[in-house]
């Protein structure tokens, strides 16, 4: 009988390929819809990361009181030792460097005389060691504009927007003019290797980016740090777990008595705007996703209501020669589940087939947000999708268990109603 | 009850609610059809023929009364047990054919034998029968949407026959042909009930077939008013 059914469902394409076709849809939008939700959240939150926060840092407790100053005479130190150990006992997290500082830069003529000379917010992280991550998180091979990558610690990248204001060319040679941890007047000369442009609309306007090996020399703060950022692997930040990191290593190293203390932020430490963001996006993506998928599941559930409902006259006419009630309910629901798996599968894979696509290449949106960016959030350009765990099962929920209940529904009627009336009402 | 009896009916009363009111179909009912029997329950729309004949089938419940198709009580018989007697001993034929339209004639009529668990080669040989005994051989493998309705009609009544059930109900056969395959669906009929001793049941009020029917019950408002037997030689 199932095979004799098979056949009927292959050939009946309003009952196989349509509803196939619409399941598909339905369920490729779903997993698309929420895995750029997530996707675009965790942008937001990965590029203040990268630029400002980290998923964790590390600081001492009086510069997390100094930070808008950039006090580098408040940095960490002993570095290697506070790395080692947050590897250790965090191993979730990868854990790197930073020196943030300010200064001027200054561009010498042919005659060493200053040709140009501005404002600069300078990162020195780790763009050379063999184990780092940051010119994968930068996204630096993407974001570069002219030149390459820098191979020493003398050699910087400038931001596109700070090169055209001080006219600076890939292979010209800069002065930085500032102060050491020390709060003695330095100048460091590096070589400019490239430009970039981190497309995330003003973030990058002043920034010049070098090896922190090059950063300790200019600024006197050998195997120190303004700050250790912390990253998850997978780059997607989960506040649950990040609270939690950060309230364990605060309850084991920070000393309230002892500004010079070790102190660990999370992500949502780091302003006010990104705290409320924090907390609102979880209840966003509930509220958001769970009506689409309500939305979709209906959608579903009365497709699996009409296919059923198309069919009293078939099942009418199987019962009365001989088929019992049962056999034909659970047949019906066996088709669906055929459908819906079937649906669903494809759904899946196209969905994430096109999540990863976006994940990969994003969504520009350059004009909308370009001005959106503050000093304590960094609004991307471009959006990215998100292949997160869930996107390869939360396709069943509309796809198998929405279809198979208004079939299930729709199959009621094979028990409720006298079967003669079934027969005769509905007549094929 | 005879041995040759194939349906017992006493006292069959059958009501449908309207509304808060209740319609009675069926008033008293009580009829024996035996075996072999080529009847009609004739009567104008509304007399309650179909009823009855849904009742006999085991398709819709008595109110009230007792009936017994094929010495089974179908008062105290559940859901599945009418569905074993309707796929062992029963066939139906339909006014409007109800063959299912993704399948071919072949497979319309294999249907009552996969039901039946028959095995394939079994199957075959009695589809390919029965699909000669109403003239579709050449058909076998055509899809209703290409036949006429004479020959889905034809279709209809191997699907009931292939199985070789004791006793065939049809509603209304003829009502959607024209004269000629009217007369040409009853020849077959008449033919099969000959050769094969099986019991048919029409509701109808066909004049075209009357003259085919070896009994003829008269129903008006949910009453037997005459019930005629006629000789065989009259036909």
């Amino acid at each position: 009988m199932i095979r004799f059914l098979t056949k009927g469902l292959l050939r009946d394409r309003s009952r196989s390929l349509f509803p196939v076709v619409i399941i598909t849809i339905t369920v490729g939008i779903v997993i698309f819809t929420i895995g750029f939700m997530k996707g675009t959240m965790n942008s937001v939150f990965l590029d203040t990361a990268v630029i400002i926060s980290g998923h964790e840092k590390v600081v001492t407790r009086a510069y997390k009181e100094e930070s808008q100053m950039l006090p580098n005479d408040l940095a960490l130190l002993d570095v290697d030792q506070i790395i080692e150990n947050l590897n250790n006992e965090y191993p979730t997290h990868f854990w790197s460097p930073r020196i943030t500082f300010g200064g001027l830069l200054d561009i010498p003529d042919n005659n060493g005389e200053t040709k140009d000379q501005g404002p600069v917010i300078a990162m020195g992280i780790d763009l050379l060691s063999n184990e780092t991550r940051m010119p994968e998180i930068w996204g630096l091979e993407k974001c570069l504009v002219e030149g390459r990558l820098p191979k020493t610690s003398k050699e910087v990248l400038i931001s596109k927007k700070l090169a055209n204001k001080l006219n600076i060319s890939v292979g010209d040679l800069t002065t930085f003019i500032g102060t050491t941890m020390h709060n003695a007047f330095t100048t460091y000369n590096f070589l400019v290797a490239g430009t970039f442009d981190l497309r995330k609309g003003q973030a990058d306007k002043q920034m010049m980016l070098v090896d922190i090996s090059g950063a300790r020399k200019a600024l006197d703060m050998e195997n120190a740090a303004s700050e250790i950022f912390g990253f998850t692997h997978s780059l997607f930040y989960n506040d649950d777990k990040a609270v939690s990191v950060r309230t364990n290593y605060n309850n084991s190293y920070s000393d309230t008595s002892d500004i010079f203390s070790p102190v660990m932020l999370a992500l949502r430490d780091s302003s006010e705007q990104m705290e409320t963001m924090v907390d609102m996006v979880d209840v966003f993506l509930l509220i958001i996703g769970g009506v689409f998928l309500i939305i979709v599941t209906i959608v579903l559930w009365n497709m699996g209501l009409m296919n059923g409902l198309r069919r009293h006259g078939e099942f009418g006419l199987r019962l009365a020669i001989g088929e019992s009630k049962g056999d034909v309910y659970r047949s019906m629901i066996l088709e669906s589940l055929i459908i819906g798996f079937t649906g669903t599968i494809l759904g899946t894979g196209i969905g994430l087939m096109l999540t990863y696509y976006v994940q990969e290449y994003g969504i520009d949106y350059s004009e909308v947000v370009s001005s959106m960016s503050t000093s304590s959030m960094v609004m991307p350009n471009i959006f990215y999708a998100q292949i997160t765990p869930e996107l390869y099962y939360i396709g069943f929920i509309p796809g198998v268990i929405a279809t198979v209940l208004g079939a299930m529904l729709s199959g009621l009627a094979i028990y409720k109603r006298e079967m003669a009336q079934l027969f005769k009402e509905l007549e094929i | 009850m005879e041995n040759n009896t194939v349906i017992s009916i006493q006292n069959l009363i059958k009501r449908f609610p309207v509304g808060s009111e209740f319609f009675t179909a069926l008033k008293d009912i009580t009829l024996d059809l035996h075996k072999g029997e080529f009847t009609g329950l004739v009567g104008p729309s509304g007399s309650g023929k179909t009823t009855l004949l849904n009742i006999i089938g085991g398709l819709d419940s008595p109110t009230e009364g007792k009936v017994r198709v094929l010495n089974q009580p179908l008062n105290n018989t559940n859901h599945n047990e009418r569905a074993r007697l309707r796929r062992k001993y029963m066939g139906f034929i339909f006014q409007s054919y109800n063959l299912l339209p993704v399948y071919t004639v072949f497979e319309n009529v294999e249907l009552p034998l996969i039901l039946n668990k028959m095995n394939k080669e079994d199957r075959i040989q009695k589809v390919n029968q029965a699909i000669e005994w109403v003239g579709l051989t050449n058909k076998r493998n055509s899809k209703p949407n290409m036949l006429s309705g004479g020959e889905c009609q034809r279709t209809a009544i191997a699907r009931a026959l292939v199985h070789d059930p004791v006793l065939v109900m049809a509603d209304e056969p003829t009502a959607n042909l024209d004269a000629e395959n009217s007369h040409n669906i009853m020849k077959i009929l008449t033919k099969l009930n000959k050769e094969l001793d099986t019991s048919f049941v029409f509701a109808t009020h066909d004049e075209k077939i009357m003259g085919y029917l070896k009994r003829i019950i008269r129903l008006e408002d949910g009453n037997i008013v005459d019930d005629k037997k006629i000789k065989k030689e009259n036909i």
